[in-house]
Parts: C-alpha cells; sequence; structure tokens
C-alpha cells in the first residue's frame, strides 16, 4: 500500500466515523430535547387541569388576572391580557380540600387565595394562603376581597418572593388569557353564543424556529361555574 | 531484501469502507423510527399524565364533591398543543371528560372515571382512561 492509497483510506473512514458521529449526536439531542419539551408540556397540561379545577369553584369577581383592566359587565369585546405574569383566585377549600361553613348564617367561607405566576427565571410556579394565614379571616360567601385587596396581597407580581412555592413547569416564554364574554359570537357557521363567561389560556415554552431548542404552545379554555 | 507479505489494495480498501457505511447507514435508520415513536409517545405520556391529574385532583376533593348531579354536567375540556423539537413540528389536540356514576344499591360507591383521547399526525383517536371508586364513609 502506498502512502497516498493510505491517506485515502484515512480519508474514507474518517468520513464514515464523522458522518456516524454526527448522526449520533443529533439523535442525542433530540433525545434531551424531546425529553425537555415532554417535562414541560407535562407541566403545562397540569396548570391548566389545576386552573380548569380551581376555577370551577371559584367566582367571575374573584379571579385576578394580570395585568389588571376592569370589565364593563356589558363589554361583548374581547379583553386580551397578553403578556399576563399569572393569574389569582379565591377558594372555597381549606388545606384538608374541605369546605366550610359560618356557624351562624351557615354561609359557605371563602378559605384560600391562590396564585399561578411567572418569575423572572421563567419558572411557572403556584403560592397558595389560606384565610387563617391572612388578615381577613373566615369570609362568608358574598364578601371576600379579591386576590388584590387581601393582605398581603395575591396579585401575580406581588407573590414573587413568598416562601413555599410550587414549580410547575420551566422555560416559560409566553403566558396569556383572553376573557369572552356571555353572550359573544363564538362561530358564526354554525352559530354559536357562549353562554358562560370564559377565559382563554395560551402558554408557551422555549423558542420557536431555533433548531437548537424546543417549542412548545398550549391552548385551553376554562370557566368560573359560580358566578 | 524483499518483503514476502502482502498488504491490502485500495479496491479492497474501498469494498470494505462501502459495506462498512452501508451497514452503519442501514442501523442509523432507525433513528427516524426512533423519532417518530418518541414524538407519538409524548402525545401519549401527555395524556396519560392530564387523566392523572385529573383523577387525583377530582379524588382529593372527596367523594360528595365528585357528586354525578355536578360532575357530568361539566362537559369536556380541550387542550390544543403544538410543538418543535429541532425544527420538527407537531400538532395534538386532546378532548378531556370526567364521569362519576353512583353505584346501587345504597349509592356508598361512586364510581369515577376520566377519559382523554386525543389525535395526532398518524390519524385516528387514541383513548386513555383511568377509573377509580370511592366509598362513602359517613
Amino acid at each position: 500500500m502506498t502512502l497516498l492509497e493510505i491517506m485515502i483510506c484515512s480519508g474514507l473512514m474518517s468520513l464514515i466515523f464523522l458522518g456516524t458521529y454526527m448522526i449520533m449526536d443529533h439523535g442525542l439531542r433530540f433525545f434531551r430535547l424531546n425529553g425537555e419539551a415532554n417535562d414541560a408540556q407535562r407541566g403545562v397540561l397540569l396548570f391548566f387541569s389545576r386552573l380548569g379545577a380551581v376555577t370551577q369553584n371559584t367566582r367571575d369577581t374573584l379571579i385576578y388576572v394580570d395585568p389588571f383592566h376592569a370589565i364593563a359587565p356589558t363589554d361583548k369585546t374581547v379583553q386580551a391580557y397578553d403578556p399576563s405574569q399569572g393569574i389569582a383566585y379565591v377558594s372555597p377549600f381549606d388545606r384538608q380540600n374541605q369546605l366550610q361553613f359560618d356557624g351562624t348564617t351557615k354561609q359557605q367561607l371563602w378559605q384560600q387565595y391562590g396564585t399561578f405566576y411567572l418569575t423572572p427565571d421563567k419558572e411557572l410556579r403556584w403560592v397558595g394562603k389560606w384565610m387563617n394565614e391572612t388578615s381577613f379571616p373566615g369570609h362568608p360567601v358574598d364578601a371576600p376581597p379579591g386576590p388584590d385587596g387581601c393582605v398581603p396581597s395575591m396579585k401575580p407580581d406581588s407573590v414573587l418572593s413568598y416562601p413555599h412555592s410550587q414549580l410547575l413547569t420551566r422555560n416559560v416564554t409566553r403566558l396569556a388569557f383572553k376573557y369572552h364574554q356571555v353572550g359573544e359570537v363564538v362561530s358564526v357557521s354554525p352559530p354559536v353564543v357562549a353562554k358562560n363567561s370564559w377565559y382563554e389560556v395560551e402558554i408557551e415554552c422555549g423558542r420557536k424556529g431555533d433548531n437548537l431548542s424546543y417549542w412548545t404552545r398550549l391552548q385551553s379554555g376554562f370557566y368560573p361555574k359560580n358566578t | 531484501m524483499r518483503l514476502t507479505f502482502r498488504g491490502h489494495n485500495l479496491l479492497e480498501v474501498v469494498i470494505a469502507v462501502t459495506i462498512f457505511s452501508t451497514a452503519v447507514i442501514l442501523f442509523l435508520g432507525v433513528w427516524s423510527h426512533y423519532y417518530s415513536a418518541q414524538t407519538l409517545g409524548r402525545n401519549r405520556l401527555a395524556a396519560a399524565s392530564l387523566a392523572r391529574a385529573l383523577m387525583e385532583q377530582r379524588v382529593a376533593t372527596g367523594f360528595r364533591a365528585c357528586d354525578p348531579a355536578i360532575i357530568n354536567s361539566l362537559g369536556p375540556g380541550v387542550v390544543l398543543s403544538e410543538s418543535e423539537v429541532r425544527g420538527k413540528p407537531t400538532s395534538c389536540r386532546m378532548v378531556y371528560e370526567f364521569y362519576s356514576e353512583d353505584r346501587p344499591p345504597q349509592n356508598r360507591f361512586r364510581r369515577l372515571r376520566v377519559r382523554v383521547q386525543w389525535e395526532d399526525y398518524v390519524g385516528g383517536q387514541k383513548v386513555q382512561s383511568y377509573e377509580t371508586y370511592l366509598y362513602r364513609t359517613n
């Protein structure tokens, strides 16, 4: 074998090994990114299911969405909260997931404030405060202050430093809500009109169009049952 | 002095390289199937995760909160999902529903069932469902 032949052989083998390495590297990166996308998707689904469950047990007027803007009851236009830092609500369940009732009026008590919020590190977190931990213990059903009126405030931008928050998912790049009024035309053909007011939620994780990363967007809707 | 052993010539090396590279390329073709399987598996995993989360939340609220009259009136929820991993786009539509049913004769058992249905690019409807029973103790 001449030197030239050895060089050609080495070149061919190097090309094969390089190609194999690149394919393996591509596959392993895909595997890792797919795992990350999967984690993000599951975290967001957990957020959606929790949000759906808690809002079914709250009241329309006890939901605070960041950034705040007042919604006129007769306004049929869609209200967009985009981008949003989070959403807060009042819930009737205590730490043991039990309902409690006022001893004399027999009214159901509101017992918990909860907030889903985005941190500057792009983490979606949840934090809850029960009424005996705030200055508003045991409000009857008709008189609880909203999440922005309680002390300490449970607005998404106020809870960033609160301890004992739960991490739901990471790498959230966008969170948005849309409020739809009762009577709003949801679909023209076939004609569908909203029977309840409802919120549309949209969340994005990762970066779109980046071949070295992942991107995922999930959309859903939820409505407060007790209006 | 003349050497008596023979080495490989270039033709032999080229043939060997061709055979080797064909085998490697065929083997690496497994990756493309792996991509598809992972993407489909992701939707299944997400559906299972959603179903479990829904079930746990309902069970945590207790027997009375899972009254069929309340639960069965809620209607289905929908989640639309779009994803891109290294530029490969996929989308999925999930519909989830929760059912509750009392079991006679004394209605002390309550059957809870969550059903998540989804469609992906392969086509066809896939379903993941979980069920459990709650027992009334008071």
